[in-house]
């Protein structure tokens, strides 16, 4: 069967300054970050392999500046690299038996949530239907919105505040929690070796539970909206299609295709 | 059982120069200290899980600008990175079993001490609780004997000579790891790193296993925290904490039943 993950790298254990995460250089700090959440793809992946042996695994780098280190990636994965250089939804389909989400952090404005935003470091806010979402509901809405069908998240990992936010969207859905989140760049990280092995179980579970787990499914039409700090510019949010501006720092989309957004 | 290790990076093996340790940036030099540190931590925690399988670890990595190479450590164990931003007790708890305090150095003023200093390396002068001086291992180990009811005790202390004595006079029991001799402000005589790692690791076994009769060093409260700048400081940023009083102008002071509450 085919299983998809998406990674995003803030949500990783031993990951908690923005300097491990931003910018287009490769320093000593990213690549540490970079084996990190590698890691963390190679455990889920062998459980994923444990489940199904016959598995054909898609991996999509969700990262802005990319955070997979290719070289230490597992070879049985097929790989989209970072950022936005291919357009929603990734490489998913409704092909994909499920997907796993990665590296999870928490939403822009969460008190306390280490490495907390919602794509940009502009966004106060992005809302779906009138209710407040971070990249990680975004995704999984996406996944539960695909044209063709609709694809479950079944495995979200990141820090605490992250898996409380997947379990509020999925109850059923299943959590690996990497670190508890103290402050907007600390957090106390679990030891690696526990996330890992806690990542390779609980993705051979999520596989076998894959009927037990329902998609994040908003209906349709979305109205999806962003609201940014003041003074930021709105323009790339009214380059996307069916969207207005609401005021200085908000715009407003109302679509029937949630990869047309820009969640 | 629950372990704590407090890790500073001025004390370890092979590290004697301020430029190994007081830079931000992940220069050659600083990225060899850290690599020297995580070394003598990984040993350590060896020697923990000998003596206790099951062993809960957290270290908290408590050099400023960061002494653990995290990509390095050890990955069956929690951890705190880094220095700034926390708040004492620093992720420590009473359920810890005991704390170890490894890459320690001397407090500020030590007579050939190597990279000796009280927290700040380039403004304290000394430090001072209930009358007596203490630098960052008497600091650390006071705060950790007034947790819970009775009182986290230190186990193990490894850095150099001086730091070493300077624990042993704190608390007889304690075990030390010397990892250097200290010959002067930037200069140290190093033992073989191989032999500090087979120490370490034997020792915080011997350590963990004799946790129950290393006494806490349990003082009973108020404390008084006297802190007092080098000569061209001032003693602003001690002022916002709470019942902070300035007594001159370098020297503040404050008195308090709960020393979590202050900047030890
Ligand atoms: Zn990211
Ligand atoms: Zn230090």
């Amino acid at each position: 069967m085919k299983w998809y993950i998406m990674t995003d790298l803030e949500g990783a254990c031993r990951v908690e300054r923005w300097v491990q995460c931003d910018g287009s250089e490769l320093h000593y700090e990213r690549l540490e970050a970079r084996r990190f959440i590698t890691a963390e793809a190679n455990a889920t992946a062998a459980g994923i392999i444990d489940a199904d042996p016959d598995a054909d695994i898609v991996l999509w780098d969700g990262h802005g500046p990319g955070c997979i280190d290719p070289s230490l990636l597992d070879p049985r994965v097929s790989f989209i690299p970072h950022g936005w250089r291919i357009p929603a939804p990734f490489g998913l389909t409704s092909e994909f038996a499920g997907a796993f989400v990665l590296g999870t952090h928490s939403r822009a404005g969460t008190p306390n949530g280490c490495l907390a935003h919602t794509m940009a470091g502009n966004v106060i806010g992005y809302w779906l239907n009138g209710r407040e979402i971070g990249e990680l509901a975004g995704r999984m809405a996406m996944a539960g919105g695909l044209p063709d069908g609709p694809v479950p998240v079944l495995l979200v990992s990141g820090c605490n505040f992250a898996c409380a936010e997947a379990h509020e969207l999925v109850p059923e859905v299943l959590t690996v929690e990497t670190k508890l989140s103290l402050a907007p760049e600390r957090a106390q990280h679990r030891p690696p070796a526990t996330v890992h092995a806690e990542l390779r179980a609980q993705a051979a579970a999520a596989v076998h539970a894959r009927d037990d787990i329902p998609p994040f499914v908003v209906p349709a039409p979305y109205t999806v909206r962003a609201k940014l700090t003041e003074g930021s510019s709105l323009d790339w949010y009214l380059r996307h299609p069916h969207t207005t501006r609401i005021d200085e720092q908000t715009a407003e989309q109302v679509t029937a295709n949630l990869y047309e957004t820009w969640i | 059982m629950k372990w704590y290790i407090l890790t500073d990076l001025e004390g370890a093996c092979r590290v004697n120069r301020w430029d190994q340790t007081r830079v931000d940036e992940l220069t050659p030099d600083k990225l060899y200290a850290r690599r020297m540190l995580t070394a003598e931590i990984n040993a350590a925690v060896q020697g923990l899980y000998d003596a206790d399988h099951e062993a809960e670890i957290l270290v908290w990595d408590g050099h400023g600008n960061g002494g653990i190479d995290n990509t390095l450590l050890d990955e069956r164990i929690a951890l705190i990175a880094r220095g700034s931003g926390i708040r004492p007790p620093y992720g420590l708890t009473a359920e810890h079993a005991g704390m170890l305090v490894l890459g320690q150095h001397p407090m500020a003023g030590t007579p050939r001490g190597t990279l000796a200093h009280t927290y700040s390396s380039r403004t304290v002068e000394e430090y001072r609780l209930n009358g007596q001086p203490v630098g960052e291992l008497g600091a650390r180990a006071v705060m950790a004997g007034t947790l819970g009811t009775r009182g986290v005790p230190t186990i193990l202390v490894s850095g150099d000579d001086l730091a070493c004595a300077e624990a042993r006079a704190l608390i007889p029991e304690v075990y030390v790891v010397p990892t250097k001799t200290s010959l002067g402000e930037e200069l140290a005589e190093h033992r073989a790193p191989a032999a500090v790692y087979s120490d370490l690791r034997e020792q915080a076994a011997a350590a963990a296993r004799a946790a129950a009769n290393i006494p806490p060093v349990r003082w009973a409260p108020p404390y008084t925290l006297r802190a007092r700048m080098k000569e061209g400081f001032g003693v602003e940023g001690y002022l916002r904490y709470d019942g902070a009083t300035q007594i001159d102008e370098r020297t503040v002071e404050v008195v308090t039943d709960d020393l979590t509450k202050t900047w030890i």
